[in-house]
């Protein structure tokens, strides 16, 4: 694979019981964009939180809308006080 | 001797599919056959990923002389040590290829919407080969670490990245990098600077929090347990260390208003910033 499609791989990485799933999409197809935003929302609804880990000394940030821009998203279930 | 290894994803029509590149290393090098079932898309880009996630452990074993055969394949010849099966894959342009090498043949079938399947098959030389090596206990040791069960990985703090810790470990890796996961691995937290310079030492169960000090030495104040909210469907301890982790670095005042705390002693050697915070957040 050439670096090029390397850079345009996107990963959405979810945390679960099985560690990690990892949704990989392509921002070059618009199909898949479409349908890693329709992921993105469907995961906001059910309470998800996504991050776009913070790289090279930038801050980590909690993404509220879907930005294909972002290289990396990771999300976690809802928490709650312990 | 037969080894299979079969990985169901979750795809979609736009052939994304939910994958760990760790799932496809095939555990048993030297069987006769070794079949790979996953399903893939008839996208030649895909065809080409899952390839090049499939980890061949014998890499040091065997020297591949590999022919890339297909109508739809350029052909490619590689003589040398490899890892992954997609290296001898390059200008995929359909899902269908055939791979042949002097010790295996490796076949890759699918069409649209079909699982995809590739398998290897020893050839008698090979299998010789392998056999000779294996009585002369030459690689005995090699052997047992290529068992059917994963084995712990010294770099996740012996827990294997096929189980749902070690993945959360690999994770937590790629996010902090190598010198503070070992960091991690020792002491067993982790160190969290929020944007109110309160630090937060991240344990698997809970948090500490320290303030600094008007001696410019740090405190602890508080104790802080934040946790997922389904209880039946937990993800593993250090899955709970990520997400209190990225919780505090992006939005730390969201957090401590969710999360329950617990403070500890006084505050009147903390510097005022740090105590105005703990102290706002607690009547708050």
């Amino acid at each position: 694979m050439d670096a090029t499609a390397t850079q345009e791989k996107i990963k959405f990485k979810i945390l679960s019981n099985n560690g990690d799933d990892r949704l990989v999409w392509d921002r070059r197809f618009l199909d898949q964009v479409h349908e890693a935003r329709t992921k993105f929302y469907e995961l906001k609804k059910k309470g998800y939180f996504a991050y776009a880990p913070g790289v090279g000394g930038q801050p980590t940030r909690l993404l509220t809308e879907f930005d294909p821009s972002v290289e990396e998203v990771i999300f976690h279930g809802m928490v709650q006080g312990g | 001797m037969y080894g299979a290894y079969t990985k169901t994803n979750t795809t979609s029509t736009a052939g994304i599919y939910l994958d760990e590149p760790a799932s496809y290393v095939i555990e048993n090098p030297w069987a006769d056959k070794i079949t790979i079932t996953s399903e893939v898309y008839n996208y030649a880009n895909q065809v080409y990923d899952l390839a090049s996630k499939i980890k061949i452990k014998n890499k040091d074993l065997i020297t591949w002389d590999v022919t890339v055969a297909s109508t739809a394949i350029t052909s490619v010849k590689l003589k040398r040590k490899t890892e992954y099966l997609g290296d001898y894959l390059s200008n995929a342009t359909n899902s269908s290829a055939v791979v042949y090498s002097d010790d295996l043949t490796w076949k890759i079938t699918g069409s649209s919407y079909d699982p995809s399947t590739f398998y290897g098959t020893l050839t008698p030389e090979a299998k010789a080969k392998w056999e000779k090596q294996i009585k002369r206990g030459e690689f005995i040791n090699r052997i047992k670490s290529y068992g059917i069960i994963s084995k712990p990985s010294k770099s996740l703090g012996g827990v294997s990245e096929s189980t749902p810790e070690g993945r959360a470990r690999a994770l937590l890796r790629e996010m902090v990098g190598e010198q503070e996961f070992m960091r991690y691995l020792r002491r067993g937290c982790l160190e969290v600077t929020g944007k109110s310079g309160l630090k937060y030492v991240i344990y698997g169960n809970t948090i500490h929090v320290y303030a600094k000090t008007l001696t410019g030495k740090f405190k602890k104040v508080e104790s802080i347990c934040l946790v997922f909210h389904n209880p039946a469907s937990l993800p593993p301890p250090t899955d709970h260390v990520i997400m209190r982790k990225l919780m505090i670095e992006s939005d730390e005042f969201g957090m401590r208003s969710i999360s329950n705390r617990v403070s500890f002693g006084q505050l009147d050697d903390v510097v005022p910033e740090a105590k105005n915070i703990i102290q706002m957040k607690r009547s708050a």
